[in-house]
């Protein structure tokens, strides 16, 4: 079973400049990366296809790399591309998932964004996942109830 | 497990795949540094490591909520650019 996240956002800005600012290496490191990471070494690029990573260094000093490929790029409407965590910085990579964003033109200098997160439940993935581990250990407390 | 140690036969009872299966599924946890193991004369006890169990949780991330976070600064990003 596969799961999608499905984000739609209007923003202040017309398709182009919108495509600009979420594919091009300048534009990205300003909005990329989790809540309260930082993102200490990326190739960030998602102007053409091509492979990507990025490390993401969380408060308490951990580190995890995530890494794809960027397979389509269609300016200003669509890109799309691979993402799958690493096993730490250096380990093996997990499941891959594919994400695609989707810009339209919405008139008066606003565009919308659609971006789609798939196949988020094969391993790794989403918030799903959290769930999992802890309907894991319900399972356990159940069981030893 | 998460309350405490529990023996390797007991958490075995609780899934329908055989014993030696449960067996090997906790030698990977244990492995991986999730679960605490202590054995006990012929009984193998495990418990949750909280703080592991955390980290799996920081980083098998919410997507949902790296791309909604993503969304407000790429709209954040685009207002301070019209200023």
């Amino acid at each position: 079973m596969t799961d999608v996240v499905t984000l739609e956002r209007t923003l202040p800005a017309s398709a182009c400049r919108v495509f600009e600012m979420v594919s091009q290496p300048q534009n990205m490191v300003r909005w990329w990366g989790h809540d309260g990471m930082i993102v200490p070494e990326h190739n960030l690029d998602f102007t053409q296809p091509g492979p990507w990573f990025s490390i993401m260094q969380a408060t308490d000093g951990q580190r995890k790399k995530v890494s794809g490929m960027v397979t389509e790029v269609d300016p200003p409407r669509f890109i799309s591309f691979t993402w799958g965590w690493h096993d730490g910085e250096h380990g093996p990579r997990g499941a891959e998932t594919r994400v695609t964003i989707e810009i339209t033109g919405a008139g008066n200098n606003r565009a919308t964004m659609i971006l789609n997160h798939y196949g988020l439940s094969t391993d790794t993935a989403r918030a799903g996942h959290t769930k999992g581990w802890l309907s894991i250990c319900d399972k356990l407390e159940k069981g030893l109830a | 497990m998460r309350d405490g140690e529990t023996s390797a036969g007991s958490i075995s009872d609780m899934f329908d795949i055989s014993a030696p299966a449960v067996s090997r599924h906790l030698s990977v946890l244990h492995k991986a540094g999730l679960l605490n193991r202590t054995v006990n004369k012929q009984q193998r006890l495990y418990s949750v490591r909280p703080d592991a169990i955390r980290k799996v949780n920081d980083w098998t991330i919410n997507h949902r909520a790296f791309w909604e976070t993503s969304l407000d600064r790429i709209e954040a990003a685009l207002r301070e650019d019209l200023n």
